[in-house]
């Protein structure tokens, strides 16, 4: 593993007193930035007081920035005032919309891969720079259909949106891994497909398999059990062959283990980054030679 | 700007799992109700209905789980 690579958890109130009592064990913490909005002025300083420990993100949940429609701008300016407040390292959002035309989903959806779709996320990601300060990194979805009126794939649609606004992308393995099982393609091919030069950080998490209507079994993402082996397998490949430094991050949102076992999956996934980046010095070496 | 009418009937589907049903019950009134183009509407009657029902239940859940 890199000197530059990170790898932490996704900041739960239910870890807090271990997370706190492991930090020489954890490079970064991911805050949910929906959940601090209305927070008191003390556990905003207790936050600020947490990214002079630690390497901190906010992770936003409900902009809706991938869009045709416009971002609200009360959202982004309250995002904003939670940015300057907290001043973490980078923020990050997800490539997807959230409502439109008055209908609100209540979670990720991705809008249609299309033109349309485009252009109005490459206006909203403006507007969310100018308004925040900085771009956002930007994460890949799980999604269970893929959007009628679409014209691209989705890591086709992913590298024009992230290359387009000049991002970094937070990819998402076992979104990728889950999207990849349900539309029965190779995980490894659409790693390959991704805008792999502008990854910064990445996400590790876990599912379940549950049927359908239809008898068919998908792979529901759901943050309350452990990243299954062929998303480490994906961050040992991701790591040969994205040279920059990056930042992983657990995320769990229940059924939580003992602190030890998400201990010992931040060593998992520093090895795995450690074996990707020992077979990319192999690499350059035999190339040197 | 305004936004897509394909990416506001999607909205409208995942944010209820009785607008999947009305939808699967007749796709091409209720899609030319929600203002979809002619080829939009041909784009919607391809949609997997279980996938459909199988996703707006997945919503459902998570907000479900969110609001506990």
């Amino acid at each position: 593993m890199s000197v530059a690579d990170r790898v932490g958890l996704a900041w739960r109130d239910e870890l807090a007193a271990q997370i706190v009592l492991h930090l020489d064990s954890i490079d970064h913490l991911e805050i949910i930035a929906e959940r601090e909005l209305s927070a008191s002025r003390r556990r905003l300083d207790a936050l600020r007081d947490l990214a002079c420990q630690v390497s901190i993100s906010l992770h936003g949940v409900s902009l809706g920035l991938v869009s045709s429609g416009s971002v609200s701008e009360a959202r982004l300016e309250r995002i904003a005032r939670l940015v300057e407040r907290v001043k973490p390292d980078h923020w990050s959002e997800h490539l997807s919309f959230v409502r439109a035309g008055g209908f609100e989903i209540g979670h990720l959806a991705a809008a249609p891969y299309a033109p349309q779709t485009l252009a109005g996320a490459l206006r909203n990601l403006e507007r969310a720079r100018e308004v925040v300060g900085a771009m956002p990194q930007l994460e890949n979805i799980a999604t269970l259909l893929t959007p009628p009126g679409s014209c691209w794939t989705e890591s086709e649609f992913i590298s024009r949106v992230v290359r387009g606004a000049g991002a970094a992308m937070l990819l998402d393995l076992h979104n990728l891994y889950a999207n990849a099982c349900n539309f029965g393609q190779d995980p490894f091919a659409i790693l390959d497909s991704m805008p792999l030069e502008r990854v910064a950080s990445v996400h590790l998490s876990g599912g379940h398999w549950e049927n359908g209507p239809d008898d068919r079994s998908r792979l529901i993402d759901d943050h309350i059990h452990d990243p299954p082996p062929p998303v480490y397998k994906l961050l040992e490949v991701l790591a040969f062959k994205a040279p920059q430094p990056l930042t992983v991050i657990i995320e769990r949102d229940g059924r939580y283990p003992d602190f030890a076992a998400l201990l010992e999956q931040i060593a998992r996934a520093r090895a795995a980054l450690a074996i990707g980046r020992a077979r990319q010095c192999e690499i350059t070496a035999r190339q040197v030679a | 700007m305004n936004t897509n009418a394909m990416e506001i009937m999607l909205a409208r589907l995942f944010a209820s799992p009785n607008e999947v049903e009305q939808f699967l019950q007749d796709r091409e009134t209720y899609a030319r109700n929600c203002g979809l183009t002619a080829a939009q509407v041909r784009e919607i009657l391809e949609i997997d209905a279980a996938s459909l029902r199988f996703a707006a239940r997945s919503f459902e859940r998570k907000r479900g789980s969110r609001d506990e």
